[in-house]
């Protein structure tokens, strides 16, 4: 990573860590500053995914899942937006299930990476299950939303940490002779 | 293109064009030269940064991917590894950035393959040496762009081998730098998939992994940029275009022909070698450089040394004279010319040279 991909990786799990605290220290601004933060995100990573698509992928090979994507993330973006109306069990119920959706995507990830003969599979499959067993004992605590909301923080706290160890360590180098 | 050809086949090249063993040794180490002339090895002889030729993967890996930073990285890989075919290509419905990139995109016989050779004229081996670099990779590295772009240089799995008994083989990649590649089983490694546009993971033919580079093999896919149609890249037979169009070149440089003509082939020359060098070319092999080194030896009768960057350091760090004083500032021309041509074109992507 560059100097300044590494310095917004930074910054974005200290964000994390605050929202998480936050949470901690009063449910109700914590839950709807993580919902406020993840949907506003959603929303600009869609536009661009989507102006990237209209002005280059579309003709790319390929390039009809850029748009595909946008149009994924758009709705999510939107769909979290809207949330914001609803009861706060529901939103954390849909903000851990976001968090479970992308512990089974990194763990797919990591069946990929060690079917390609990657390095660094079994640290992506220990992050996947953690994260997966952190979102399945929400359904535990289902009838309890304070327990919900520390959950999530926990989980927060957990993906802010491995964020920044994955940034500060030193990274194989991937790339070809050219 | 690997040492194999730059080095080795660019010193028989040379020979066979009529150079004397000394100055075929001269071209074809300044025609290596451009693979190891980075910034860290001009920091090393205290030599001018904006000499650099190419980039080591950790430089890379720190580059700056904001416009100032892409601008770097296009004119060294532009300028020396994927010279564009056609600065003037038509794309029609498309954004201007798109087309931008688009008339990056490397082939051979391009208007500026002829430029580079004229610029090389009488300026002395280490130019010629340059020249002959930049076209060879021309060959190797044709349909991809010296230029980080997803939307240009991405492959995907579509990617078959056309096998000597007829059989077409698909081609599996991974992932992993420390496995080599398994050429019995066609098995090969290539950069990570980055859906950033501008990561430096889709730079030139990274997503193709080494199978530019390798003279024997023949296979077909779809290019980024082709709209599904499969193109079909058959290195044998391209390589040898190369390697008796630098003849050609060398021979227009030594004065032997009145020009440089794109689309000409001095086969004549290569006549009573052909065979064998067909051979090399189609041997199934990641490296043939002991195979050009015994050839280049039969035809002069002299000993090629292996290839050594630190051969003329001493003589570049007391006096900035010598070789690499000479290949540096014929580098300097070559970036200038084609990043002033790229600009001329109405294209920002590699900047100006201040004068």
């Amino acid at each position: 990573m560059s100097k300044s991909q590494k310095s917004k990786q930074i910054i974005g799990a200290l964000l994390m860590l605050l929202c998480s605290f936050l949470m901690f220290w009063n449910a109700d601004i914590g839950y709807a500053l993580v919902a406020g933060i993840l949907s506003t995100s959603l929303l600009i990573y869609a536009l661009r995914k989507l102006i990237f698509y209209f002005t280059m992928a579309r003709h790319m090979v390929g390039g009809g899942s850029v748009l595909i994507t946008g149009i994924i993330l758009l709705d999510f973006g939107v769909f979290t937006m809207n949330m914001a109306s609803l009861p706060k069990f529901y939103v954390v119920l849909y903000l851990l299930a976001l968090n479970a959706l992308s512990s089974v995507v990194s763990f797919l990830r990591a069946v990929e990476n060690r079917r390609n003969g990657g390095v660094k599979w079994r640290w992506d499959y220990a992050h996947s299950l953690i994260n997966l067993v952190l979102a399945g004992l929400s359904v535990f605590f289902l009838r309890s939303t304070t327990m919900l909301v520390y959950l999530y923080s926990i989980q927060s706290i957990y993906l802010a940490f491995t964020q920044i160890i994955r940034t500060i360590r030193p990274s194989s180098v991937q790339l070809q002779s050219y | 293109m690997q040492k194999d050809f730059h080095y080795y086949a660019t010193y028989c090249a040379a020979f066979i064009a009529g150079f004397s063993h000394d100055e075929s040794l001269q071209i074809c180490y300044c025609a290596q030269l451009v693979d190891v002339c980075s910034r860290t090895f001009l920091q090393g002889i205290k030599g001018p940064d904006e000499a650099a030729t190419t980039q080591l993967q950790l430089e890379l890996m720190e580059a700056r991917t904001d416009l100032i930073g892409l601008q770097d990285i296009t004119r060294i890989w532009s300028s020396f590894h994927f010279l564009p075919y056609d600065l003037y290509a038509e794309k029609k419905k498309c954004s201007k950035v798109y087309l931008q990139k688009y008339r990056l995109i490397c082939g051979p016989n391009g208007a500026l393959v002829s430029k580079t050779v004229e610029l090389a004229k009488d300026r002395g081996p280490e130019a010629a040496g340059i020249a002959m670099h930049v076209l060879a990779d021309t060959w190797a590295h044709r349909y991809f762009a010296g230029t980080p772009s997803l939307v240009i240089n991405n492959t995907n799995y579509h990617f078959y081998e056309h096998m000597d008994s007829g059989e077409r083989r698909k081609i599996s990649f991974r992932h992993s730098r420390s496995v080599p590649d398994d050429t019995e089983n066609s098995i090969y490694t290539n950069s990570i998939y980055q859906g950033s546009e501008n990561s430096v993971m889709n730079l030139g033919h990274g997503r193709a992994g080494h199978l530019p580079d390798y003279s024997y093999i023949h296979y077909s896919y779809l290019p980024a940029w082709a709209n599904y149609e499969e193109y079909e890249k058959d290195n044998p037979t391209e390589y040898m275009k190369a390697f008796t169009q630098m003849i050609h070149a060398l021979k227009y440089l030594r004065s032997d022909c009145p020009a440089f003509l794109l689309d000409h082939y001095d086969t004549e020359a290569i006549a009573e070698y052909r065979g064998l060098i067909d051979e090399i070319l189609r041997k199934r092999q990641m490296d043939a450089c002991e195979d050009w080194k015994c050839f280049g030896e039969k035809l002069s009768g002299q000993t090629i040394p292996d290839f050594d960057s630190e051969v003329y350091k001493k003589e570049y760090l007391e006096a900035k004279e010598g070789l690499l004083d000479k290949f540096i500032h014929a580098a300097m021309r070559q970036k200038s010319m084609v990043t002033e041509e790229i600009h001329r074109s109405g294209s920002f992507l590699a900047g100006r040279i201040k004068k």
